[in-house]
């Protein structure tokens, strides 16, 4: 069942025409790859996993702690909790132990005592871990008490 | 050593649930491309599973699991074949292909070589420049559930705890099940599993389209139809992403191409039940994946039925095909229900006994109260026909191309549409309605949840659309090709 020559053509024509416009996406696609001399460091890994890894052997294997930290956007938390897994992070601060991260500026005067928060440690780059004292925790669960346990035989 | 034998494992699990019911067929590249990609799928999605059924289980030797399930599968395989013998063919019916001029098929050719070095190379240097995923859902969502899996031992549930909702513990764990079962056998966490999955599914995903067209449709109009693919910005972007939405893709194209297989061997009088059932098996894989595959699973099953029940309605006018085979033959349902409901109860079982409740729906009153309202409709409607307008980020706009090429390629004849085709084009249509529903309903502010996730949708639908774009088209300037396929039946 042939079909006519003018078929053939436009057929021909159609076919030519659509891949040139798929070869010009496919310059797009090029052009939109990041070239290998613009490489760096990875960046998630640089503001999770490197950022948090004293902070990482010095918590329990488990449990939940709680969170609090300077920048309004909400990745440095999910990346926090990235590199903390697979202890449970909760963006707040009511729990036995808070970790902080202060990516941006590092609020001096209150760590002393912030909210019934204490420092424990500083473990740079804006990293830090707090305590609540016992008096002011509103709640504590099994969990959190694993943990803090965890952590104060890990000292 | 050990991450060999993982992906030995993986690879020959995947191959032998794919060739269940599976008859070799020839061109031997297709075939061979073919039982490549979906081995790598099958597998990845078996891995995930059986990862997660040893955590659910408290199973410590995964290996020696692994070797359990390969050897079911293999005795599976051999058991099917011996029951449900397809009689051999020698020639089946010719597959109507484009055989343009030779200026066309080398231009094609290179076209297609050059399109495939270019997303091999953005890909590569993609995952170098990006080797933890590109974009917030890689880290909060698939890689930290995967981290919960890996790392949290005893507690592993930890990873589904209603304390962190923005990593959407009620998403399906594929992919994490799949990247932590992995890390299991290397013993410690690696990045480059995250991003080689990825790239295995992103290829494996252009090789099954491929291979099916060129089953189907013969060698021109799969070429056509991988290089739409591999020219889709969006889509090179994404398969490099770490996100779950190319898997998601891989999975529903697996799904339609085997429900069109089925339907075209079927016609030929050599349909195997085992083809239904791996379509089954595919779309249970899909909502193993992501929520939205739960959804095209539940549009597969409403559309099969509607097909069978209701033949006239979806029916083309114009075709000749004989319905009562195929609506009699309520058998074929079967199949189909029999390789979805593994995974539809594991998917029931995790949603019901481990994650907590999504975040899609709120209480019923605020849902009635936005589906009365006639703004986001016409919100939704706008968002939708903007992005099947800009779809892909390439050049020209990848809808509009086809669309171009439809028309400008003989529109006047039409091919004969199986029940699989149809019951594929209609699940597409139930789960786009799908999406339209969950935007109306959202939670979340309209705008930004339209913003940030709709032209992923689109990406999960875009393989399979791609598919039965070049399935469906007008045989062009040409009658039946040379190639013909051949049938023969795995010794």
């Amino acid at each position: 069942m042939r079909q006519s020559p003018s078929s053939d053509r436009r057929f021909a024509v159609a076919g030519a025409i659509f891949i040139v416009c798929s070869l010009l996406s496919s310059v797009r696609v090029l052009t939109e790859t990041p070239t290998p001399s613009s490489r760096h460091a990875d960046n998630v890994a640089e503001r999770s996993d490197w950022r948090f890894a004293a902070l990482k052997t010095a918590l329990p294997k488990q449990g939940i702690v709680g969170y609090m930290g300077s920048s309004s956007s909400p990745a440095d938390y999910y990346l926090a909790q990235y590199a903390l897994a697979p202890v449970v992070v909760d963006n707040s601060t009511d729990h036995p132990w808070v970790v902080g991260n202060f990516t941006d500026s590092v609020p001096v005067a209150p760590l002393k005592d912030w909210n019934g928060l204490e420092l424990v440690k500083d473990f740079g780059k804006g990293v830090m871990l707090f305590a609540r004292h016992p008096a002011t925790s509103s709640q504590v669960k099994p969990a959190q008490v694993d943990s803090a346990h965890a952590y104060k035989d890990a000292k | 050593m050990l991450l060999a034998l993982a992906a030995l494992l993986c690879i020959a699990s995947g191959f032998f649930l794919a060739s269940v019911g599976w008859a070799r067929r020839t061109p031997f590249a297709s075939d061979i491309l073919w039982r490549a990609s979906m081995s790598v799928g099958y597998g990845l999605g078996i891995f995930s599973v059986s990862f997660f059924f040893s955590r659910v289980c408290g199973i410590v030797h995964l290996a020696a699991m692994d070797l359990l399930i390969f050897g079911f599968l293999l005795v599976s395989l051999l058991l099917f074949r011996s029951v449900f013998r397809t009689p051999i063919a020698n020639e089946i019916e010719p597959t109507m292909g484009f055989d343009g001029p030779p200026w066309l098929s080398r231009f094609l050719k290179s076209a297609f070589a050059i399109a495939l070095c270019v997303a091999a190379y953005a890909t590569i240097l993609r995952t170098l420049a990006h080797p933890s995923g590109d974009g917030w859902d890689a880290f909060a969502i698939w890689n930290l559930h995967a981290r919960f899996l890996f790392l949290g031992g005893a507690h592993w549930r930890d990873g589904f705890s209603s304390l962190i909702p923005w990593s959407h513990p009620d998403y399906p764990l594929l992919l994490p099940a799949a990247i932590a079962h992995f890390w299991t056998y290397l013993g410690h966490e690696d990045r480059s599993i995250p991003a080689v999955i990825s790239l295995c599914f992103t290829f494996g995903t252009v090789g099954l389209l491929f291979s099916s067209l060129s089953l189907l449709r013969g060698s021109t109009s799969a070429m056509l139809g991988s290089l739409t693919l591999l020219s889709t910005p969006f889509f090179i972007a994404q398969g490099t992403s770490q996100y779950a939405d190319v898997p998601l893709s891989f999975f529903l194209l697996a799904t339609v191409v085997h429900l069109c297989l089925h339907d075209r061997d079927s016609a030929d009088g050599h349909a195997s039940p085992g083809v239904l059932f791996l379509a089954g098996v595919s779309a249970g894989f899909a909502a193993w994946t992501k929520n939205e595959g739960l959804l095209f699973l539940c549009a597969i099953l409403a559309a099969r039925a509607l097909i069978f029940l209701r033949p006239r309605l979806t029916r083309d006018a114009s075709s000749s095909l004989p319905p009562v085979r195929l609506r009699e033959n309520w058998s074929t349902l079967a199949p189909l229900l029999a390789g979805a409901a593994p995974a539809l109860l594991l998917v029931a079982g995790f949603k019901h006994f481990l994650a907590p409740p999504g975040d899609l729906f709120s209480n019923s009153g605020v849902m009635m109260h936005k589906l009365l309202d006639p703004v986001r409709y016409w919100v939704v409607v706008k968002w939708f026909a903007k992005e099947f307008l800009l779809f892909g980020h390439g050049l020209i706009p990848c809808t509009l191309l086809l669309i171009g090429f439809y028309f400008a390629s003989g529109r006047g004849e039409r091919r004969e549409t199986t029940a699989g085709f149809r019951t594929s084009r209609l699940a597409m249509i139930f789960t786009l309605a799908g999406f339209f529903a969950i935007y109306l309903i959202t939670p979340y502010d309209l705008y930004w949840h339209l913003r940030f996730s709709l032209s992923r949708l689109f990406l999960q639908l875009w393989p399979s659309v791609i598919f039965l774009f070049f399935v469906a088209l007008p045989p062009g300037m040409t009658g039946p090709s040379q190639n013909r396929l051949k049938m023969i039946l795995m010794p």
